[in-house]
């Protein structure tokens, strides 16, 4: 499944013997350079002919970094959680015909002793990788090898059809935006095909700026010409010669990859004039965004690339008619343009066989939170999210149970553990409250409070919101102060209620989807879990143990063995006693930072819920019931 | 002092020059890149070097301030030697990341609204997620002297100690190279 279907000097290199080494932001954030190096140390040492290739990361997270050495006459293998002390081990034990490695996983082929084949297991088997199958294969930095895998071939189909023919292909596969509102891709270029003029233009949108999602950045790193070929395959098909890919400045290893990708491509004649000998001419510009969420919303994407503040304006005109610089304009994910590549490339009868009547195809999602194997996973639309979680992403950590899981970002909604059957489409979460999104799931355990994940959600689009209009400006700042006071402690009944009205207001009367949305979050957790709310509202009491007003630091005398590391460890010294005897914190010192409970070696200080009344305590006892 | 951050005051033609040179080809258009490639010269921008780019652009003061002040990569204020930045996306925040983030500001001492440790060493901001949610919670820190990024992975209070133990350890190495350097050209 992985290595089917690919060239030999892609698998084994021009040497027969490649390691393969995932430089993307994730990898090299968990040590894939000191790899790289103990990688060219060992190589040296060994006095061995090898072929040592960078190559993005292909979503499995949770065995960063990893490498996979490939030899000809050997399994390929990958090796999981690699430090470079253990490298020239591992090169060994290959070559020696041992793959007993704690953590080696092997590729279909020659059968070798107990490791298990990757396409068995779990994580692997229930994905259909159409969009990210080369991601953690090829070198994202040569474009010989996008070639060698079949890259541009969609390029070279759409340039023999006419721009109707491209539309129509479009229509059969069906193809809904991955950006997240899902609205079908071939009826936005329709209409911007047929708008008059000469100017027009292609934005591929890589802001990624919900917090949370990381597949855009994981495409543009591990795979850049995927989403080039699909930025000039839609360029060619509604008329445009200039396209933008719009990058955010904190993503750098992702824009410098797409610049990289660009350059290349036009030495070989894919970008610049007469595209391929056909005549057509597009180049592209990478654009580094400044970073702001509301640059989500088109029309704040297209004021972005004036150089402007990003506000967004009202719709209709709607971009493909009167867009940037008052142009046509279409503006894709770069999930989306990648799919179009794909489908340009392999036909959209295999596309329109994934996924469910209404939307096909498949969709990227990125699992991070509380599960065992976090990652970005690629399956068909209408896979229930218990599959996901359960079986790709392997379920909680130990002794934790996921109480719900957050999708959609700040724009979104969570669905609670007893909907998992739910298929994910755009359909079926829009009926429970969330939304696709770009993909991003968020898996909460026992230990968030779902108050203050809905006040994260709002304080971050309080925070983004451009301010332009007034619902957005005072009513996203209006629910934060709301959600602050419950968090708080200060909540009252009438609280409930007046985030349901402003919601309703601001779903009604705000000029973005920023702010149509932004109570999302908050109507969704209020639809199943308004216990929470009620417990900090009436009880003043956080059961998950995360509103610092709500709970309180105590020492458990039972465990206490009088060392007083948590007196020194304490910021503020609110700790004090004796050697020997359980010290007493000083609640009404207290700021609750937590660093003695991390501090004790004995862990015998603990957070109970509930608030101690300050003029009632009396700092007499060590442990506060 | 650090090297490449120049003080506008002691280098004011050096700023001039700077900016009329990132500004030559440049149209209203290129604001945002112009503003970026000031900042990542001089470490953040400078009520001056705003000014000037609003001259040489032909456009008002305060339409380079709504723009600088309008995106989350621009900075106001000139940054400690070592830019601690806490991620505050979803998946890091799940994860407790918000009490990392206090915890950093009792360990470096500062304020509300204090962004800048008193030794100028170490400066706080919270960022938007860096997409390594598969490493949750993180923390990145960059020194703006020679803009080098090292992202840490599963922070929590007694690692964060770490961490900035270590930054200290350099930067007092820093400047005791420094301080050497600067006898060797005096004796020169």
């Amino acid at each position: 499944m992985r290595n089917d279907c690919l060239p030999e000097e892609v698998i084994y290199g021009k040497t027969g013997f490649k390691i393969k080494v995932p430089l993307a932001s994730c990898t090299i954030a968990a040590g894939a350079n000191e790899v790289l190096e103990g990688i060219a140390a060992a190589v040296e040492l060994m006095g061995l002919t090898v072929e040592v290739t960078p190559v993005g990361c292909m979503g499995l997270d949770f065995i960063d970094p990893w490498i996979e050495i490939t030899k000809r006459g050997y399994p390929s293998t990958i090796y999981a959680n690699v430090t470079p002390d253990i490298v020239e081990q591992i090169i060994r034990e290959y070559l020696d015909g041992d793959y007993s490695s704690a953590y080696a996983f092997r590729f279909k082929g020659i059968s070798g002793k107990n490791v298990p084949l990757l396409d068995e297991l779990d994580v692997w088997k229930n994905q259909v990788r159409w969009i990210s199958g080369k991601c953690g294969i090829i070198n994202p930095e040569s474009i010989e090898e996008y070639l060698m895998v079949g890259g541009y071939k969609g390029l070279k189909n759409c340039l023999r059809m006419t721009q109707e023919e491209t539309i129509e292909e479009l229509k059969k596969s069906n193809l809904r935006g991955r950006g997240g509102a899902g609205f079908p891709t071939w009826i936005k270029w329709n209409i911007c095909k047929e708008q008059q003029g000469d100017i027009k233009y292609v934005i591929a949108n890589c802001d990624e700026g919900d917090p949370g999602a990381f597949m855009n950045r994981l495409l543009a790193e591990s795979d850049p010409h995927r989403i080039l070929e699909g930025l000039i395959i839609a360029g060619h098909t509604i008329g445009a010669h200039k396209g933008f890919i719009f990058v955010r400045a904190e993503k750098p290893l992702a824009a410098k990859r797409l610049m990289k990708a660009a350059e290349a491509a036009r030495e070989k004649g894919f970008l610049g004039g007469n595209i391929l000998g056909s005549g057509y001419c597009f180049d592209i510009e990478v654009f580094l965004s400044a970073g702001a969420f509301v640059c989500g919303e088109e029309t704040a994407m297209i004021a972005a690339i004036q150089g402007e503040r990003a506000n967004p304006i009202q719709r209709p005109p709607f971009p493909a008619v009167k867009g940037l610089w008052e142009m046509p304009t279409i503006i894709n994910n770069v999930e989306t343009l990648a799919h179009v590549a794909t489908i340009m490339a392999e036909g959209w009868e295999k596309f329109a066989e994934l996924g469910i009547e209404k939307s096909k195809g498949t969709k990227m999602y990125c699992v991070t939170g509380a599960v065992k194997r976090t990652g970005a996973y690629e399956v068909p639309i209408g896979t229930p999210i218990k599959t996901l979680l359960y079986d790709l992403a392997g379920g909680p950590p130990k002794d934790m149970t996921i109480k719900a899981v957050q999708l959609g970002g700040p724009s979104g909604g969570c669905v609670p553990s007893h909907m998992f059957d739910l298929p994910m489409d755009y359909d079926s979460l829009q009926s429970a409250g969330a939304i696709m999104g770009s993909g991003g799931m968020v898996v909460l355990d026992n230990t968030n409070c779902m108050v203050d994940m809905a006040r994260f959600f709002v304080s971050f689009t309080a925070a983004e919101s451009c301010g332009k209009c007034s619902v957005g400006r005072i009513g996203t700042r209006l629910m934060h102060e709301t959600l602050k006071r419950i968090a708080n402690g200060q909540g009252t009944s009438d609280d409930i209620e007046l985030l349901k009205e402003t919601s309703e207001v601001m779903q009604k009367a705000c000029l973005c989807a920023l702010g149509r949305t932004a109570s999302n979050p908050i109507l969704s957790t209020l639809r199943y879990f308004e216990k929470e709310y009620l417990d900090h509202i009436k009880y003043k009491k956080c059961e998950a143990l995360v509103c610092k007003p709500l709970l309180t630091y105590c020492i458990d005398p039972e465990k206490c063995k009088g060392c007083l590391v948590c007196v020194k460890s304490c910021p503020v010294k609110a700790i004090s006693g004796e050697k020997g005897s359980t010290p007493i914190i000083d609640q009404i010192e207290c700021v609750k930072c937590g660093t003695c409970s991390d501090a004790c070696p004995f862990d015998a200080i603990v957070k109970v819920p509930g608030r101690i009344c300050k003029q009632f305590l009396k700092v007499e006892e060590g442990l506060c019931q | 002092m650090q090297k490449s951050l120049i003080l506008p005051s002691t280098s004011d033609t050096q700023l001039k020059q700077f900016i009329l040179n990132v500004t030559v080809d440049a149209t209203r258009k290129d604001l945002i890149h112009v503003l970026q490639s000031v900042q990542e010269n001089y470490g953040y921008l400078s009520k001056e070097s705003m000014r000037l780019v609003a001259t040489n652009l032909g456009v008002s003061f305060s339409e380079v301030y709504g723009v600088a002040t309008f995106y989350h990569q621009f900075r106001l204020q000139p940054p400690g030697t070592y830019v601690i930045q806490v991620c505050m996306g979803t998946g890091c925040h799940a994860k407790g990341n918000a009490d990392n983030f206090e915890h950093l500001k009792l360990l470096l001492d500062l304020k509300p609204d204090q962004k800048l440790s008193k030794d100028k060493i170490f400066s706080l901001e919270a960022a938007r997620c860096f997409g390594c949610c598969s490493l949750a919670p993180v923390i990145m820190v960059t020194d703006s002297t020679i803009n080098d990024q090292r992202l840490f992975g599963h922070v929590n209070p007694k690692v964060l100690k770490k961490i900035l133990g270590e930054y200290r350890e350099k930067a007092k190495q820093k400047e005791i190279e420094q301080k050497c350097e600067m006898i060797v050209c005096q004796r020169k």
